[in-house]
């Protein structure tokens, strides 16, 4: 493949890079952040000490969920749901005769995107 | 061509289970959209209750509540329809312009992320981060010396943040999408392109754009169908008295006035309403997508 590898070209590619990589970090973010206050002391929460990394280590919001009876029966329902649905909708979209087709000009991976839009 | 009855015998059986279900949940419960049009007495229940024509809309109508609503839910989802259109796009373009190949996997998976959790896990971390106390407000203070924003609870700012984290939720999901439609590219369209001395945007215009260009206006032509679907999950677990002005919309104003007020009928007459215009938009946006994009599911 040729490759052009003029230093504006280079420049652009870095500039790619970092952007891509501040967007993704914004994607990461409040996952991370949300983590890590889970982990932390509420004291230190609260103060808006914590960002990245916990602060105060502590399993002790984790531990009060592992004592509350209403969270796993809570959770049992939604495991039980989506059991029941996956089992439900797999076997009533097998029996249906009639499948999504998109007549696609071009390409079979048009057919794919289609599909997904169709089921989802 | 027509086969004998017996010999479709078994397909038709196969049929059977969906058609119950869809009869069952769908359409049965349908008929209770007559309540648009009664006066709703629960000890009469639904079919008992009086006839009142179109009293419920005249009284829908007369409140100036219903035009607000209306208005939030068209504005809100516009601008959500329109941000959620280009955002995907220009960033997978961007991700097609990367050269190395295990970064570009990398970003495409963590921006896919946010798209697996439900809305009430991304209101509580929003609320976290953009509450008085929250991160963003402990940034603004100390580093600049500037008051808290309430993010949450200024029209302005709350219709942004909306906004914001819809795109932030979704656009992995649109860009997943585009990257699927790229990989159909003839990559020795490029590789004579290149030969040719083509710059990179001119790659970009004349051979990436017309590749994506089917998919661009498919989706577009079918995101058409959700003008009146602001996302109900993501408001109504955001909003508060504070902002109903700006971000009350039909879906929670249903909630409200149906479900928590007890004025069923009203809420039936929106909801009946509601889905007659996005019917329309469906059929609109159907038969966009399939003259422009060759999209048909028939």
């Amino acid at each position: 493949m040729v490759r052009n590898n003029s230093l504006g070209s280079r420049m652009f590619d870095y500039g790619l890079i970092a952007v891509v990589t501040l967007i993704s970090l914004t994607s990461l973010f409040p996952i991370i952040h949300n983590l890590a206050v889970s982990l932390s002391s509420p004291a230190m929460v609260t103060g808006g000490f914590v960002t990245v990394y916990p602060k105060g280590f502590t399993f002790s919001s984790y531990l009060k969920l592992m004592e509350d009876a209403v969270f796993f029966r809570t959770f049992g329902i939604s495991v039980q749901r989506v059991v029941i649905t996956t089992i439900l909708s797999f076997l009533f979209h097998c029996l249906w005769p009639t499948r999504c087709r998109v007549r696609s000009r071009s390409s079979s991976s048009e057919t794919c995107i289609c599909g997904c839009l169709c089921s989802s | 061509m027509a086969r004998k009855w017996s010999e479709q015998l078994h397909f038709n059986l196969m049929l059977l289970p969906g058609i119950i279900l869809v009869l069952l949940f769908s359409v049965w419960p349908m008929s209770g959209v007559i309540l648009a049009f009664k006066k709703f007495i629960p000890t009469k229940g639904i079919w008992g209750s009086d006839w009142v024509g179109f009293e419920n809309y005249e009284m829908l109508f007369a409140t100036p509540v219903a035009g607000q609503v209306f208005f939030n839910t068209v504005v809100i989802a516009l601008m959500k329809m329109v941000a959620g259109f280009f955002v995907p796009i220009i960033f997978a373009l961007m991700l097609n312009e990367l050269r190395i190949h295990w970064f570009k996997r990398t970003v495409q998976t963590i921006v896919y992320l946010p798209h697996f959790l439900s809305w009430v896990l991304i209101a509580g971390i929003v609320r976290d981060i953009f509450g008085l106390e929250g991160i963003v407000n402990q940034f603004l203070t100390r580093m600049f010396g500037m008051e808290a924003i309430m993010f949450l609870g200024e029209h302005f700012w709350f219709r942004t943040i909306l906004i914001g984290t819809d795109v932030w939720k979704e656009f992995g999901f649109g860009t997943i999408i585009y990257l699927a439609a790229l990989t159909a590219v003839n990559p020795a369209l490029y590789e004579a392109a290149e030969i040719d001395g083509a710059t990179r945007m001119q790659k970009l215009r004349y051979i990436t754009l017309p590749g994506i260009a089917t998919t661009v206006v498919l989706v577009g032509t079918l995101s058409l169908q959700g003008v009146l679907n602001a996302g109900f999950d993501q408001i109504f677990n955001l909003y508060n008295t504070l902002v109903y002005d700006s971000s009350d919309i039909i879906d929670t104003y249903v909630y409200r006035a149906g479900l928590q007020e007890g004025r069923f009928e009203v809420a039936t007459a929106i909801g009946l309403m509601k889905s007659a215009i996005s019917f329309i938009l469906i059929v609109i946006s159907y038969t966009l997508a399939s003259r422009f994009a060759g999209y048909r599911i028939f």
